[in-house]
């Protein structure tokens, strides 16, 4: 039984680690550019289905193909930003990305049909002592804390990270210490939207996806970035593993429908209780 | 406040008495003359006119922007299904119990949910609709789970299509006449500003709660019309989000904070996404995609301001501008 439950803690911690990059980058551009990014469920599919395009048609390994949808989803993120999402913030925004989802979406339909791919790479799993970790989703997982961390490095050391940062606190004053908001804004939400894809390549390598695939993290990643403390870069990563681990749980004790609405409930329960979240500073 | 009403419904005069008697005669007679079609469609557009005006009250009037409010549809629709199917209630009970239950829904989160305000209001109603939806599917023995219900047909579409007709005038004259009264004034007022309203003695707390309950009340009603017509409800219909997308664009296409625009836009929509259906049957959710990106750039106030400038020049300016304490 004891096996049983480290097995189940670390496939939620395994699944956590890819929420939180998911969320890492939907905090970034809630935190930073106060716009609620509706459409990083489509960017995270579309990671997907590029890993699952270069893996088939040109027999990449999956793993290499994170260098693939980084940019692509990087320059995507970039161009809505500079046409589209620069010009409102708040609930307009809201609506707006609500609308590239459902283009993007639909378009994906059309462009790769509705049936599940899947990349199946990695399968089995590693067996240490009767804990079994599944190979696909502990790789997966590494490579996702590696990035997250890679980007809470950027943002704290290096220029850029520490404009995007200035930005978050006090966007006038980032302006009138020279910083060019206009531009970091389109690097900023370059991240969030190459963030998601990453999550997506590493997700192809574990389960099936259809172009829907997006529908699933349109909520649960505000509950992760809600519970983390909007804005908060460490609260994301904590935050993910959380309601990974959470679900996990919930779901190993049977009860499937329940894991899914966990994150639902947390999220009301988090902002009525602690709204500036576990890792939030009380303003 | 009854006072209030009546004095408010007597100052439609001639044209606002002469446009209900209108609608009202247009509605009787479709029926006889339009195709089952055409009446399907009506009926369509003012279950969007309900839920739209009603999205209105909490949104419009006072400020509170709602981002999941096809959960008050969704739930009147289930209870409606449930209590037919289940307790075999005569249907026309069930539908009005649905509008209770939703309103009951309305106010057991109201008082937790409206201390968020903005963004985080909208996330949590948002989080609301979809924890309701996951819920709906596991309690299978009450919703029939994921599958959904199917109910025999019991009430003819003309009933219905009355019902659903009647429903929708009913609801945009509450919206007319709450504001005229104290309620909807303060409503406006908490809208404009929250500590100025407390301040003037205003029970914001109360009066928000009061809002989002009647804003709750009438999507039930029509979702529990809806279901009895269409005879099946599952939760993935009865709580999808492209529901409250559409109520949020239709109602800032017609105007936010009007009274004719959460009309305006069901209109104007409804008769826009059925052709575009039947035009570009593979496309047509990418389009009305592109429609919304196109409307939160180019009119973000939709299409009130031209309106307006039509209604000075008619004279009848009451319905259109967007309601301010101050122009009563």
């Amino acid at each position: 039984m004891f096996e049983a439950w480290v097995t189940v803690l670390i496939s939620g911690l395994a699944m956590g680690a890819i929420y939180a990059l998911v969320a890492g980058g939907l905090n970034l551009t809630w935190g930073v550019m106060n716009v609620v990014n509706m459409a990083h469920g489509v960017f995270l599919m579309l990671g997907a289905y590029i890993t699952f395009m270069a893996w088939s048609y040109w027999g990449i390994n999956p793993l290499f193909t994170i260098f693939l949808s980084f940019p692509i989803l990087f320059a995507l993120g970039a161009l809505i930003n500079r046409f589209l999402v620069r010009r409102t913030v708040g609930l307009a925004s809201m609506l707006l990305t609500f609308g590239i989802f459902m283009v993007i979406e639909n378009l994906a339909v059309l462009g790769f049909g509705g049936m599940y791919r899947s990349v199946r790479f990695f399968t089995g799993s590693y067996n240490l002592m009767g804990i079994f970790v599944s190979k696909p989703r502990i790789i997966a997982a590494g490579i996702a804390v590696a990035m997250s961390l890679l980007t809470y490095w950027f943002l704290k050391k290096t220029k850029i990270g520490v404009a995007i940062r200035a930005i978050s606190l006090d966007r006038m004053m980032a302006e009138q210490c020279g910083v060019n908001t206009n531009q970091i804004c389109t690097i900023t939400f370059g991240i969030g939207a190459a963030q998601p894809a990453v999550a997506g390549s590493l997700m192809s390598l574990i389960f099936a996806f259809n172009p829907m695939l997006g529908r699933v993290f349109l909520v649960k990643a505000f509950a992760i970035v809600v519970l983390g403390g909007m804005g908060n870069f460490l609260g994301a990563l904590i935050g993910g593993l959380t309601i990974g681990v959470v679900e996990a749980v919930i779901a190993f004790s049977g009860n499937l429908h329940l894991s899914e609405a966990a994150g639902f409930i947390i999220i009301i329960l988090i902002l009525l209780l602690r709204p500036s979240g576990i890792m939030g500073t009380r303003q | 406040m009854i006072k209030d009403v009546a004095r408010s419904l007597w100052a439609l005069g001639w044209i606002g008495g002469g446009a209900i008697a209108a609608f009202v005669v247009l509605l009787l007679v479709a029926p006889s003359v339009a195709s089952p079609y055409v009446v399907s469609l009506l009926m369509a557009m003012f279950m969007y006119i309900v839920v739209c005006s009603s999205w209105n009250i909490i949104s419009g009037f006072t400020g509170y922007v709602s981002f999941g409010h096809v959960v008050f549809w969704g739930v009147g629709a289930y209870v409606t299904a449930v209590l037919v199917w289940k307790f075999n209630y005569p249907w026309p009970l069930a539908v009005m119990l649905g509008g209770v239950g939703s309103a009951f829904l309305a106010a057991i989160v109201s008082y937790p949910i409206l201390k968020l305000t903005g963004i985080y209001f909208a996330i949590s109603m948002l989080a609301l609709a979809e924890a309701i939806k996951i819920l709906t599917s596991h309690f299978r023995s009450v919703t029939g789970g994921g599958g959904g219900i199917y109910l025999p047909p019991m009430a003819s579409l003309n009933i219905l299509y009355l019902m659903m007709g009647f429903l929708a005038l009913a609801v945009v004259l509450v919206c007319y006449s709450i504001t005229h009264t104290k309620f909807g004034r303060s409503l406006l007022t908490i809208r404009e500003d929250e500590t100025a309203a407390e301040s003037l003695g205003i029970n914001i707390t109360r009066r928000k709660i009061q809002a989002l309950i009647l804003s709750g009340l009438f999507p039930g009603i029509a979702g529990g019309i809806y279901v009895m017509n269409v005879c099946f409800i599952n939760p993935a219909t009865a709580f999808d989000i492209s529901i409250t997308v559409n109520i949020i664009l239709m109602t800032t296409f017609g105007g936010i904070g009007t009274i004719i625009g959460p009309v305006l836009g069901p209109v104007a929509f409804t008769a826009l996404s059925e052709f575009l259906w039947a035009s570009f049957p593979f496309l047509h959710r990418a389009i009305l995609g592109a429609i919304l990106i196109a409307m939160v750039m180019g009119m973000p106030n939709g299409i009130m301001p031209f309106m307006v400038r039509f209604a000075q020049w008619v004279g009848i300016r009451e319905f259109f501008s967007r309601r301010r304490e101050a122009s009563q």
